[in-house]
């Protein structure tokens, strides 16, 4: 209890500095005890933590346990898929910018190309089509802007099977028909021309020269518009001149048969109402000696009347051609209105 | 003895997480977080990189050893935050 430090200070009585001393020892001791008590906690703990079997108590050991036992099934089950995916297709796995093969997947072998028309520049794979829609061969589109290009000029001189002369505005035919048809058209014409193979090639459209394809179809063209009127005047877009050669065939109607009847009755001399006995006894073998190019057909479609249109129509041509030249003014048929198979035959060429 | 209690108490809990469904849930809860967190992504490409590295084909037991240490440690801490009050709730609403 008696510390040097207490003799040395004078000041202070023994005894206060004694009880000073005392509580100071005093604390300390508590102190210590205290963190014995701590210690001894924390190491109560602390094997607890350690062992398995103990195994911790507290709520937080629990939860955390418990959480590592979900982790664990979840873990489980991505690795044996992962594991399956590596066993069953070795090297499925892929790094980001790679393709499954692990290889780069852009092409870097692409070449540019320079169009002989324009001289612009294209990848490999645009180099094909930009040539056709360049010199005109693609389509409607092409070929008109194309051939604009290539001058206005030009088409006058050429009249270019590629530029919509007269027709193709109003068809809506692709291009292969128009090649077809225009393939055909030459073929009807120029038999013997050198085109015939050049036709063939229409539809393909190659030719020696590319920076004029328009002039070297004009010869073609030219002899082409006219035969073509064979085969378009079907449509109705050519008006069959009258007195040539190649009849188109007119539509059937009873118009063509009233012609037809006409002109048998004026060339006989007799109305049909006087002969109609007559007519069809007499009317074949009349026919065939005033027309040239009788057809025994037509004389049975007469015979039979209003029933004959089909034959009838079948010679409409040939009686056309009779009707113009033999027809004399004036008519014997003076209509009484008693034509019974005749009526609608009359009807529109009825002459008084 | 305290052992015993100790194993009694869990066994005790384990029972009634999974009798009540509690288990279940939690599972696939901590498996949605850890999906949509891209852990369990990570984790795949984990595995198949330690996969491939070896000659040859190791089992499963084996992957699973050798990647636990990085699954665990790899977790987002506010799922795992989040997955351990849950289960503290239901372990302190038990006992």
């Amino acid at each position: 209890m008696s510390s040097p430090l207490a003799r040395s200070s004078s000041t202070m009585s023994s005894s206060d500095i004694e009880a000073l001393f005392a509580k100071i020892h005093k604390d300390q001791a508590s102190q210590l005890e205290l963190l014995r008590h701590t210690k001894r906690a924390m190491d109560k703990s602390l094997a607890s933590k350690d062992s398995a079997d103990n195994g911790g108590a507290s709520l937080a050991s629990l939860s955390f346990e418990i959480l590592s036992e979900l982790l664990d099934e979840i873990v489980l089950d991505v690795v044996s898929e992962s594991h399956r995916e590596v066993k069953n297709m070795r090297s499925i796995f892929v790094r980001a910018g790679l393709d499954i093969f692990g290889q780069n997947p852009q092409s870097n072998s692409t070449q540019a190309y320079d169009c002989v028309h324009c001289q612009r520049s294209f990848p490999a794979q645009r180099y094909a089509p930009h040539l056709e829609k360049c010199l005109g061969l693609a389509g409607r589109a092409s070929s008109r802007v194309a051939s604009r290009r290539m001058g206005a000029g030009e088409r006058a001189g050429s009249g270019s099977p590629f530029t919509p002369v007269s027709y193709s505005d109003d068809r809506e035919a692709s291009d292969s028909d128009k090649d077809v048809v225009e393939k055909k058209r030459k073929k009807n014409t120029n038999n013997g021309g050198g085109y015939a193979s050049g036709n063939g090639s229409a539809s393909t459209k190659e030719n020696g020269d590319y920076s004029t394809p328009s002039s070297s179809k004009s010869s073609s063209t030219g002899k082409g518009s006219k035969g073509g009127s064979t085969k378009l005047k079907g449509l109705g877009l050519f008006t069959p001149p009258t007195g040539s050669a190649p009849r188109p065939p007119t539509p059937v109607g009873e118009i063509s048969l009233g012609f037809l009847d006409d002109s048998l009755l004026l060339a006989n001399g007799r109305t049909l109402q006087n002969g109609g006995g007559s007519v069809g006894s007499s009317a074949p073998v009349s026919t065939s000696q005033k027309l040239s190019s009788s057809n025994p057909k037509r004389a049975n479609g007469i015979s039979s009347s209003g029933s004959g249109s089909g034959a009838g129509a079948g010679s409409a041509s040939a009686t056309v051609s009779v009707s113009s030249q033999k027809r004399p003014p004036g008519g014997n048929i003076d209509g009484d209105g008693d034509e019974d198979g005749m009526d609608i035959l009359q009807t529109p060429k009825k002459k008084k | 003895m305290s052992t015993v209690t100790n194993d009694h108490i869990r066994s005790n809990l384990h029972r009634e997480l999974v009798e009540s469904g509690k288990r279940d849930q939690l599972v696939e809860l901590l498996r949605a977080r850890l999906i949509e967190s891209g852990w369990r992504d990570e984790l795949k490409m984990y595995t198949k990189e330690k996969i491939q590295a070896r000659e040859k084909m190791p089992s499963v037991d084996e992957v699973i050893r050798e990647v636990s240490p990085f699954a665990r440690s790899s977790i987002p801490d506010n799922i795992k935050a989040e997955l351990l009050s849950k289960i503290s709730v239901f372990v302190e609403d038990t006992l």
